[in-house]
């Protein structure tokens, strides 16, 4: 049994313009010390998905589907359960780690926080723990940081910090949404190295949420492409990099810098063309096939199921339904027809 | 810090000295006669030149406000013309009652306030938070002076529960209190909900939920220290301007603080005794706003004030 497994999750927002569906059933699987990543451009779906796991999502969101956390559907707990499994058994850690602790508010208080008050741990112990585990998060001088307030600590620091206490009380889970986008390229690689080493000693599958295919080279072992709020292509790393099938997936390993590359100053980047569709008017079929250059009539009809390419690797497009078998296919075409029939 | 405070007292000095100038030049060219009104009853011409020399009312304005400043300098703030006792023990006398009153409606106002603020802010557009903040809104929009009578009308009147005037017993303090308290908490509690509203969108509070911490806790611990500290630099002002005396409440509750003490002092063209009182409560407004400034820095790590 897997970890973490979400499954057929749609999650829509009731605004003033109607409802906005924002993921539309996707299925995403985690297991025990495993890093995956999903990514995506920003709106396709990703930091809500994170949200929901943790049952954070505003209240004028809806959900249905499953989150199966070993085996318990988070989404059928009450929000009193809901809360105890945050900080236990899933933590997060966000994209601003300065914004993300609290400003008044010493990092040994927020450290601890959890622990008596939550745990009813005494201060000592619990001062003793957040050392540790500064420590283990390499927090140089970690006892002196207690008493440190998060503006006199850089970002890197701030979210070293962060990971700390989302790490302290050992949860099976922990989210990152976004982690290193707000850092400096040279603490992006020393907070990721962290997380693959934390990952390493203490077995916890990490769910990375990034708009940087380098982070995600760098760092997953399987990775989702979402669009739109679907899932185009998922399989592990290689797999994606090397051998992207989704045209949106390929799109976006072309328009990556390579370091390696000799840049004469003349090539320019490629860049998909054409916007992220309007989530309120999404076209019928496949939400990509307005960008796509290899779209044909069908595209723009239905949503082609996923289809599995290899062990691990499928993906969304008509261009090889019928050249591969479709990955579950039962509860796919039964999730088309409802559309359809929408 | 130290360095920081002293520069802000001895900042005061010319403040004061303009707020002196200023009352001092107005009120000789406010029509009236300080001793034309005192002699109402009996107006003997050669009385009235022999008490106008005696004071030296006779000088021009320009030496009577210098001979005010000498003495302010040596703390001494001139005599009364009415009540024939120097102004400071006047002002000694009155404050006691001004404190009183001050100090209830300003506890008041911060409990009724910071609750009404954070129940209205913790469920936004509910039927509570609609009612709270209609009744901080009506509050902050009543007249002093209207709102006292009303309640006098219905708790002393109709009801017969409370006294209207006078300052004898705790009985006397209720209505002033709910009268200044009422104004003051809809500042408070507006101010609170707004600023705790903000708080509760940042990412930190997503950090602390994400914890684990029961929304109980997220809201006082997080949310709530760092939406008081706008809410504390307001009180502050508030304490020092209720404590330099409220004219309208004073006056028409017929308490004898500070602000019946200035209006009094306006009818009788009691120069020194206004520019005791005003000068009096400069000074009140200009240490709330010091101590506001100097608690802002204690409350919110982020400001300190640099060292030397």
């Amino acid at each position: 049994m897997s970890l973490l497994e979400i499954r057929d999750l749609m999650i829509t927002f009731q605004t003033q313009r109607g409802l906005l569906p924002a993921v539309s059933g996707i299925d995403i699987e985690a297991q025990a010390g495993e890093i995956v990543g999903v990514v995506g451009e920003s709106g396709c779906g990703k930091t809500v998905t994170a949200l929901s796991v943790m049952g954070l999502l505003p209240d004028r969101a809806r959900t249905s589907g499953e989150i199966l956390l070993d085996g318990t559907d988070l989404l059928g707990l009450t929000p009193e359960e809901m809360r105890r499994t945050r900080g236990t058994r899933i933590s997060m850690i966000f994209q601003e780690p300065m914004a993300a602790l609290n400003p008044v508010l010493t990092v040994g208080r927020q450290l601890t926080e959890p622990l008596v008050r939550i745990m009813g741990i005494g201060e000592s112990e619990a001062t003793e723990q957040a050392v540790r585990m500064l420590e283990t998060v390499h927090v140089s001088g970690a006892r002196e940081r207690l008493s440190a307030y998060p503006h006199q600590l850089s970002g890197g620091l701030c979210q070293r910090v962060m990971i700390a206490m989302a790490l302290i009380r050992q949860p099976r889970l922990l989210i990152a949404d976004e982690p290193t986008t707000a850092l400096d390229v040279t603490i992006q690689a020393q907070i990721l190295d962290l997380l693959r080493e934390l990952r390493d000693r203490t077995g916890t599958a990490i769910l990375l949420i990034t708009h940087d295919l380098g982070v995600v080279a760098e760092l997953c072992d399987r990775v989702y492409v979402m669009y739109a709020g679907h899932v185009m292509e998922q399989g592990n790393v290689y797999q994606i990099f090397d051998d992207p099938m989704h045209p949106y997936a390929y799109g976006l390993m072309r328009s990556m810098p390579e370091a390696g590359r000799a840049n004469t100053g003349r090539e320019e980047l490629y860049s998909i063309p054409g916007t992220v569709p309007d989530l309120m008017n999404m076209p019928s079929g496949c939400p990509f096939c307005p960008r796509c250059a290899e779209s044909g009539p069908l595209c723009r009809e239905i949503l082609p199921q996923l289809v599995r390419i290899s062990k691990g690797h499928a993906v969304r497009c008509w261009k090889y339904v019928g050249t591969h078998r479709a990955h579950d296919a039962d509860r796919t075409e039964e999730r088309e027809g409802a559309r359809v029939a929408r | 810090m130290i360095r920081y405070v002293l520069l802000k007292i001895f900042s005061t000095i010319p403040i004061l000295i303009g707020v002196s100038a200023l009352v001092f030049f107005l009120m000789n060219v406010v029509p009236g006669d300080p001793i034309a009104i005192m002699q109402r009853d009996f107006i003997d011409p050669d009385a009235l030149e022999r008490v106008r020399r005696e004071m030296h009312l006779d000088d021009p304005p320009m030496v009577r406000y210098v001979r005010f400043l000498k003495g302010m300098a040596h703390g001494d703030l001139g005599y009364s013309y009415k009540m024939r006792r120097p102004v400071s023990g006047v002002i000694a006398t009155a404050f006691p009652n001004t404190l009183k009153l001050a100090t209830c409606a300003a506890l008041v106002s911060w409990i009724i306030g910071i609750a009404a603020g954070v129940a209205s802010a913790v469920k936004p557009g509910s039927f509570l938070d609609n009612a709270l903040m209609g009744f901080s809104l009506t509050g902050i929009s009543m007249p002093t002076f209207w709102a006292a009578l009303v309640l006098q009308y219905i708790f002393g009147v109709l009801l017969g529960a409370l006294p209207v005037a006078g300052f004898d017993s705790w009985k006397h303090l209720v209505l002033p209190v709910a009268v200044l308290g009422w104004g003051q908490s809809g500042i408070v509690a507006r101010l609170t909900r707004s600023s705790l509203l903000d708080a509760m969108r940042r990412d930190y509070i997503r950090t602390a939920r994400a914890k684990g911490l029961r929304e109980r806790i997220v809201i006082s611990a997080h949310a709530l220290k760092n939406a008081l500290l706008p809410v504390v630099t307001i009180m502050a002002i508030q304490i020092s301007s209720l404590l330099s005396g409220s004219i309208v409440t004073e006056s028409v509750f017929g308490i004898p603080g500070i602000g019946r003490l200035a209006i009094g002092a306006i009818h009788n063209r009691d120069m020194p005794l206004l520019q005791g009182t005003v000068l009096f409560g400069t000074f009140l407004v200009i240490a709330g706003n010091l101590i506001a400034d100097m608690l802002y820095g204690t409350l919110d790590p982020r400001i300190r004030y640099v060292k030397d």
